[in-house]
């Protein structure tokens, strides 16, 4: 149980700031991500967090008290690597033990713990085993219950399923979900996977060009996000450029009622999933001309372009082909506006 | 199958064998002129020699083979693995420099290399003392014990002790109980080379230690040039034999160790 606090942090490395006053706040008993893109400095942050790098400048709270000059083996937060790092002369009890006989806990006590967290982790009988000897989806189950074991403020994880397959990869999610249920522990989650992020977190932070972007609930950063590259970030790049006046949107190809300021420059963002194509003409629906087409499985990406603009619409039906008219359509009720550009 | 591998074990046990042949029948002969094939005449006058004769010689001479080897060994560990991981781990301008300074003194004759510290050695009062001795073995044993440990280091991950730290375990601990069983191997074949090195060493030890401390293989020079030959292969043998029992012991260890992945 714990909370963390991130109070305008900046992180250089050989000079270049790689974090840039972020400012974050993690509350107890949640399931947080940090999401971005590789290389936006996702590690370096855990690694300041957990107290390995030192910040440039900035203040870290854990349960409200600066814990930033606190040396990383004193600091109530637990770092899990993207690799499992298990120690390969020690076995899978000793292992999950390791933290523990580092604080100095009885050996009954240990036992007794390590025997619990076994038990979470669905590592039952693998106690004696050898590092060696295990798959690579239980040797990162013995790292998080290595963690886990220490019952810390805080536990960061750093893509601890990257280097799994996708099957492996659902399952852990799964585990890692069903842990912070039983445990409460607070848990800030890194990932580049946005899937990932969504699926499992409470909130999710995401974090482009070294700074906060935006931070909410799933559902809110996936549906309504505050500007064009939160909205590209996932996946939506169909922006409809307009003006609103007069709580009216106005633009080349829609027009509606909305209660917002009047903005000159603002967009309206459609997920690519809601546009509605269809081969025959639709009543206020907008002729264009497909692109091309992108077999994805279980829908096909289609470009289309109408009125020198590009859209792309994910549809389940599979009888188009490039070169042919259609009809789009926007159903209001989908739209999402950014106004980024609009005075507050 | 089997025929070929009983053939294979013993043509490897000879192979291992085979110069120590020679090395025992002298030990164990009287007389023995050309042409003959075998001794004329086999004792054990060799052997008692060592043994009473000069025994106490021969015993204060492995003794002080065997210190100077360890504290050799001692210290280019001591120096060799932080050198090493630095090397190996980290980049910075005038890295490769420092390698080739490194390499110098394998490189360059060891008379050359010790002709010309012996100077120095003089001026500091190091030469025939114990100290100095271990200094000159140094300059032989610390490189390769850089480059072994090096090597160990460009291929390790130090997110391990990053990890170690996170989970709450002093620079010591992290020091003792993660680094070391982490590079054990490493150490060993380090500590190896050091010891085989130091052990082995004449030119150096004749030269510094100007003939004050006398190692083993200062004796047999002295022997050989005596002109007793089944002395001086007896001595050999004395001279191998503790040698060849580390080494066997520490390849099986590693072996072993090494091949934990697989068994």
């Amino acid at each position: 149980m714990g909370s963390l606090q991130l109070q305008e942090i900046t992180i250089s490395y050989g000079g270049k700031p790689i974090i840039e006053k972020l400012s974050l706040d993690v509350g107890d008993g949640e399931l947080f991500s940090l999401l971005g893109p590789s290389g936006v400095g996702k590690t370096t942050l855990l690694k300041t967090i957990a107290g390995l790098i030192p910040p440039k400048s900035g203040t870290i709270f854990i349960n409200g008290i600066d814990v930033t000059k606190i040396p990383a083996e004193k600091r109530d937060a637990v770092l899990i690597f993207q690799q499992p790092l298990l120690f390969p002369f020690l076995d899978v009890g000793d292992n999950i033990g390791f933290g523990l006989k580092m604080s100095r806990v009885g050996r009954n006590e240990t036992e007794q713990r390590v025997k619990s967290i076994l038990a979470l982790t669905g590592l039952q009988g693998l106690k004696d085993r050898k590092v060696h000897q295990l798959s690579g989806g239980q040797q990162q189950r013995v790292a998080l219950a290595r963690g886990l074991v220490l019952e810390p403020s805080i536990l960061l994880l750093d893509e601890p399923f990257s280097n799994l397959d996708a099957e492996l990869r659902l399952r852990m999610r799964e585990l890692i979900q069903e842990v912070q249920r039983q445990t409460g522990t607070t848990m800030l989650f890194v990932t580049h996977d946005q899937v990932e992020a969504l699926s499992i977190s409470h909130r999710v932070c995401l974090l482009l060009g070294g700074t906060v972007r935006q931070t909410g609930s799933p559902e809110e950063l996936f549906n309504r996000p505050v500007d064009r590259e939160v909205a590209s970030f996932f996946g939506c790049d169909n922006l409809i450029a307009g003006a609103i006046k007069n709580n009216c949107f106005a633009s080349k190809y829609l027009s509606c009622q909305i209660n917002l300021k009047d903005c000159k420059r603002c967009f309206a963002s459609i997920r690519p999933e809601d546009i509605i194509l269809s081969p025959a003409e639709l009543q206020g629906g907008i002729p264009a001309k497909i692109l091309d087409i992108r077999f994805e499985g279980s829908t096909s990406r289609i470009n289309v372009v109408t009125g020198g603009q590009t859209f792309t619409v994910l549809s389940k039906r599979l009888k188009y082909h490039a070169g042919q008219n259609v009809w789009l359509q926007f159903p209001l009720e989908r739209l999402h506006f950014i106004t980024e550009f609009c005075k507050v | 199958m089997k025929l070929a591998r009983w053939l294979l074990t013993c043509s490897i046990l000879l192979s291992i064998a085979l110069p120590f042949i020679p090395l025992a029948l002298w030990s164990f002969s009287e007389r023995w002129f050309y042409p003959a094939l075998l001794p004329q005449d086999m004792g054990l006058r060799a052997w008692k020699y060592i043994f009473d004769t000069a025994g106490s010689q021969i015993f204060s001479g492995l003794l002080n083979s065997a210190i100077l080897a360890f504290t050799t060994t001692m210290v280019s560990l001591i120096f060799g693995i932080p050198a090493g991981r630095a090397l190996g781990l980290y980049d910075f301008p005038g890295k490769k420099l420092v390698v080739i300074i490194f390499t110098l003194p394998l490189i360059v004759p060891p008379l050359t290399v010790s002709m010309g510290l012996h100077f120095w050695f003089i001026k500091l009062s190091f030469a025939e003392t114990f100290p100095g001795i271990v200094l000159i073995h140094l300059t032989f044993c610390l490189p390769y014990t850089i480059f072994v440990i090096m090597g160990v280091f460009t291929d390790y991950d130090p997110d391990f002790e990053d990890q170690a730290r996170s989970l709450g375990a002093s620079a010591l601990t992290i020091l003792f109980q993660i680094v070391f069983p982490l590079i054990r191997p490493g150490i060993i074949i380090a500590a190896l080379f050091s010891f085989l090195l130091s052990w082995s060493q004449y030119l150096g030890t004749l030269i510094i230690g100007g003939g004050k401390i006398l190692t083993l293989p200062i004796l047999l020079f002295s022997l050989m040039l005596s002109g007793d030959r089944p002395v001086a292969a007896a001595v050999s043998l004395i001279f191998i034999f503790p040698v060849f029992i580390v080494l066997m012991y520490s390849a099986h260890n590693l072996g072993r160790h090494g091949n934990r992945g697989i068994r």
